[in-house]
């Protein structure tokens, strides 16, 4: 066991470069140098070329993705282009609490959600219920997310006036505080939910269906334990494996969601963050924050796959 | 008696697409979404009957015009037809799904194929650089390579990044199924009988492990609609000039429009939930048809 998350640890290493050594040269090849879009169109090209000189961005490119490396490694990942004097780590610092406001709630939300209605539907199995939360999660699974998010502003921020339509504050606002961010909040938050809910809807709900038509269950329920305990303690116990698999493959999809869910709602977090490096080409930024959502999904991943085989003792890794 | 025993024959004899057909004819949800894609199909095929204007055509003297007689959806911003574009962009999201499911087919069937059959170093290296695919944010990945490759958008670095990007899944899934076929029986004894390792793959192999990479292609072809959707919302997708679900409701970023002008932006939401909605029926309809063993569990 102890090898097995050994291994796991060491296989992030070649991960991680990869995806470090892709974004780096992929975003090196774009036409245009960096500087491009930062220096004033009456620069000299001298004044230019002293620059990237400075910068170290007229080596070559191995050359830059070494020092690159060496820096990040001692935990330094550069300055932004766009904003000279913040360096990536600070604006990564910065940005990265309103995103975990935002994820984590709708992770907790969603799961907390969506296992009860799974539970649910897979007892009730062709219920109304069932059909109607069937129905509801292909819904949820198949409306893009944007769209969601532009429904939700429409109706609850446009017509009833119920939240703010943006930001994370109030404009001028003298820091309104916790109740006015909360209320910020709601909706990116509702709109990520969601999107989740509806997956972990299907996922829990198959979890728990291909238990119940375990013969342990027919087992249980022959012996005359009670419903409610052969639901909750043979069944659930069992579906747990799945369903903490998800969540933790999840985290990938849940940043891609919250790229586009904060583009909209301009939530002042990484993916808005990541989207805007993008536009404007500030390399330093988006390598930084590739490289860390990358590191999130990888231990995601990881953490899913080692509580699996806690949980499940069956599963033997060699 | 007898009849019975005719039927019981018919039973064997008939073949294993008869047969998914029979269970996936079943599932009112699966035909409803078979109903629904054929008609969006059809919608792309005939764009050029079914739109009353010029999609990419600007009426200088009305632009963002409500639904009337002249324009049934209205105009956009630039003063172009919605309904016809609406229409059009039907096209862009059928040709990118197509794709993109072709190619994640091609690239995870062969890296899987490889992977499982060969073993060893070659299933270390496919499979790791298959780890690494995973690992990449794919929105901010696929943002990247487009921002990249085509500043301005391209349909086709569109297809190929979703493409790319997507395999890994049905890569997996086809290593796991032949690794669990690769020693049956009736393939080592194929092997002893002397066939070559491309008869096996492609005779006794792949046959027997498509069934659930057909599943998720199907379900992953609504992920990549989405995808292209998304990526043409934020800018980065087919070029503005190519009518696209997602560069007309992007649209909405405009707050009077979002507010005031709702045929500009809800009817192309619409039609992208529709279609991922048919496809992700269809490939749920597809998965209980294919795999018994589910169907079973649903009896108890």
């Amino acid at each position: 066991m102890r090898s097995y998350i050994l291994q796991r640890f060491l296989l992030m290493i070649p991960i991680l470069i990869g995806v470090s050594l892709f974004t780096f040269f992929l975003s090196r090849m774009a036409p245009g140098d960096p500087l491009m879009h930062y220096t004033d169109p009456d620069f000299t090209q001298e004044m230019r070329e002293e620059m990237m000189e400075k910068m170290g961005l007229n080596k070559p490119i191995y050359v830059q993705y070494i020092s690159w490396l060496r820096e990040a490694l001692k935990g330094n990942l550069g300055v932004s282009l766009r904003y000279r004097s913040e360096t990536v780590v600070h604006l990564i610092r910065e940005k990265i609490s309103p995103t975990i406001a935002l994820t984590l709630t709708s992770l907790i939300l969603a799961v907390f959600i969506a296992i009860p209605i799974g539970i649910y539907s897979a007892v009730k199995q062709y219920s109304i219920g069932d059909y109607i939360f069937t129905l509801g999660s292909f819904l949820g699974i198949s409306v893009p997310s944007f769209f969601l998010a532009l429904g939700l502003i429409y109706i609850f921020s446009l017509k009833l006036r119920w939240f703010p339509m943006a930001g994370m504050q109030t404009i001028g606002s003298r820091g309104g505080g916790f109740i006015d961010i909360l209320r910020h909040l709601v909706l990116p938050v509702t709109a990520l939910t969601l999107m989740r809910l509806a997956a972990f809807v299907r996922y829990s709900r198959g979890a728990m269906l291909e238990v119940i038509s375990q013969d342990y269950i027919r087992t249980a329920r022959s012996k005359g334990v009670t419903e409610k305990i052969v639901i909750f303690k043979h069944a659930l116990r069992n579906a747990a494996i799945p369903i903490v698999t998800m969540v933790g493959m999840s985290i990938a999809r849940l940043f891609s969601g919250a790229l586009i869910v904060e583009t909209v709602f301009s939530w002042p977090g990484l993916g808005k963050l990541s989207y805007e490096a993008v536009l404007q080409r500030d390399y330093p930024v988006l390598m930084g924050t590739t490289l860390l959502v990358a590191l999130m999904v990888v231990v995601g991943n990881m953490v899913a796959d080692i509580t699996y085989s806690l949980i499940d003792p069956q599963i033997r890794y060699d | 008696m007898y009849d019975e025993n005719v039927e019981t024959t018919k039973e064997i004899k008939s073949s294993p697409g008869t047969l998914v057909w029979r269970r996936f004819r079943h599932n009112r949800m699966a035909l409803i979404g078979l109903g629904m894609l054929s008609i969006i199909v059809l919608i792309s095929i005939l764009a050029p009957l079914l739109a009353t204007h010029d999609p990419n055509k600007i009426y200088m003297d009305k632009f963002r015009q409500p639904p009337n007689d002249e324009h049934i959806l209205g105009t956009d911003s630039l003063g172009r037809d919605v309904w016809s574009r609406l229409v059009y962009g039907s096209r862009v999201s059928m040709t990118v799904g197509i794709t993109a499911v072709a190619m994640y087919l091609l690239i995870g069937v062969t890296i899987g194929t490889l992977a499982a059959y060969f073993g060893g170093v070659v299933d270390m290296v496919l499979m790791r650089l298959t780890d690494i695919v995973m690992s990449f944010p794919f929105l901010l990945f696929a943002l990247v390579i487009v921002a990249t490759l085509e500043g301005e958008g391209n349909i086709w670095v569109v297809m190929g990044v979703i493409g790319l990007l997507g395999w890994t899944t049905n890569a997996r899934l086809i290593r796991g199924q032949i690794l669990s076929l690769r020693d049956k029986d009736y393939v080592q004894s194929a092997r002893a009988l002397g066939a070559s390792h491309f008869r096996i793959i492609f005779k006794h192999l792949l046959p027997n492990a498509m069934a659930p990479v057909l599943v998720a292609s199907t379900l992953s072809m609504a992920f990549a609609i989405m995808t292209e959707a998304a990526l043409s919302f934020l800018g980065m997708g087919v070029p503005p000039t190519m009518a696209s679900w997602g560069s007309m409701l992007s649209e909405a970023n405009s707050r009077l429009v979002m507010d005031r002008m709702p045929w500009l932006w809800v009817p192309p939401g619409i039609a992208v939930l529709v279609s991922v909605l048919s496809i992700n029926f269809v490939g749920d309809g597809l998965r209980d048809a294919l795999d018994p063993k589910q169907k079973n569990n649903k009896e108890v």
